[in-house]
């Protein structure tokens, strides 16, 4: 049988860190057709959140609209022209219950055209909420080889960040 | 090497089942990093609002369940959510006042299900029949909590409705993080 979903990285947090970095000096495969990334972070304390960035790209060529749940009413949000990608930009990350987060990356190695993605994320806690969100990467096309996660404050021992690659063969 | 298993298929047979156990006994393997199942549901109600309840272990505890939800029902988006419950209320299943032959479409997502700490579950859902007039239309996203440390053994999906009728389906795949 053709494998056809591999697990490209892999880390479990030993310490606690401000960012993580998968694909560091640019070495995600381009030999995939889509990736996916599961990861399920902890927080150095209850108040902090995260971002993401591909390929060290630090201007304003992120945008995202996204959609969100507390338990009582459901609400949405956009941001444009930023220069990441916030996560859950209303919510945090939780000491001791990891959010559940997966995020596609379709058609990453492409040269031609703007990088979309889909993400959700959800963390049953009082005051957190689940949440669904696409974003675009409006780089000069270019294929996606590393990803970055930074936390305003850390992500604690435990938290888990898995990269896989699905070929379409 | 392969990271994205089957472990178990089940599909309803004639005359219907209460509920969709995965695991039973205790059986589902410790040696996977996350799981995933994937369903088509579909019951025999005809009521107007048909949730899919997600439950672990037996469970072990009535009150270690929680969730948090954002749907979508015709043009109303909204959230709801509950805690200290005896399951995850999670998706839908089409009903059988809707188009007939749809079935609902679910994932649901459980990283770490082996490991010693609460068990957070991802779920999608949604259902899509061609009609609102039973109200059942709707697509879903669920956060939810099991508050337990044990390794996730078994799961048993069950339903507002009396049963999940002929050829719904679950499939439970595991995946492989090394």
């Amino acid at each position: 049988m053709t494998v056809t979903y591999e697990v490209i990285s892999s880390e479990t947090l030993g310490s606690a860190q401000s960012s993580v970095t998968i694909g560091s000096g640019g070495t995600i495969p381009q030999t995939y057709t889509d990736l996916v990334l599961v990861y399920a972070p902890l927080g150095s304390t209850n108040t902090v959140t995260h971002s993401m960035r591909v390929n060290g790209d630090t201007a304003s060529n992120y945008s995202l609209t996204g959609m969100r749940g507390d338990g009582s009413s459901g609400t949405s949000y956009r941001a444009s022209n930023a220069t990441s990608w916030t996560m859950y930009p209303n919510d945090y990350d939780n000491t001791t219950v990891p959010n559940v987060i997966t995020v596609n990356f379709q058609n990453y190695t492409n040269t031609t055209s703007y990088k979309n993605i889909l993400w959700r994320a959800g963390l049953s806690a009082s005051g957190y909420g689940v949440s669904a969100q696409v974003g675009l990467w409006r780089k000069t096309p270019e294929g996606i080889t590393s990803i970055t996660l930074t936390s305003t404050g850390n992500f604690a021992i435990g938290s888990t960040f898995s990269l896989y690659g699905i070929k379409a063969e | 090497m392969a990271t994205y298993q089957l472990i178990a298929a089940y599909e309803v047979g004639a005359g219907g089942q209460s509920s969709i156990t995965i695991g039973s006994g205790g059986t589902i393997p410790q040696t996977y990093t996350d799981l995933i199942l994937k369903c088509s549901l579909r019951n025999n109600t005809g009521i107007s609002y048909n949730t899919v309840k997600l439950s672990f272990n037996g469970s072990p505890s009535g009150s270690s369940y929680s969730f948090r939800t954002l749907y979508t029902i015709g043009t109303t988006t909204s959230s709801y959510g509950g805690s200290s419950g005896s399951e995850i209320v999670a998706g839908g299943s089409v009903s059988s006042g809707n188009t007939s032959s749809t079935f609902s479409n679910a994932e649901f997502y459980i990283p770490n299900y082996a490991g010693s700490t609460n068990k957070s579950v991802s779920c999608d859902s949604v259902t899509e029949a061609n009609s609102s007039t039973n109200g059942n239309i709707f697509n879903n996203l669920t956060a939810g909590l099991f508050a337990n440390t044990s390794p996730i053994t078994s799961i048993v999906l069950t339903s507002d409705a009396s049963s999940f009728v002929q050829y719904s389906t679950a499939y439970l795949y595991g995946v492989k993080n090394a």
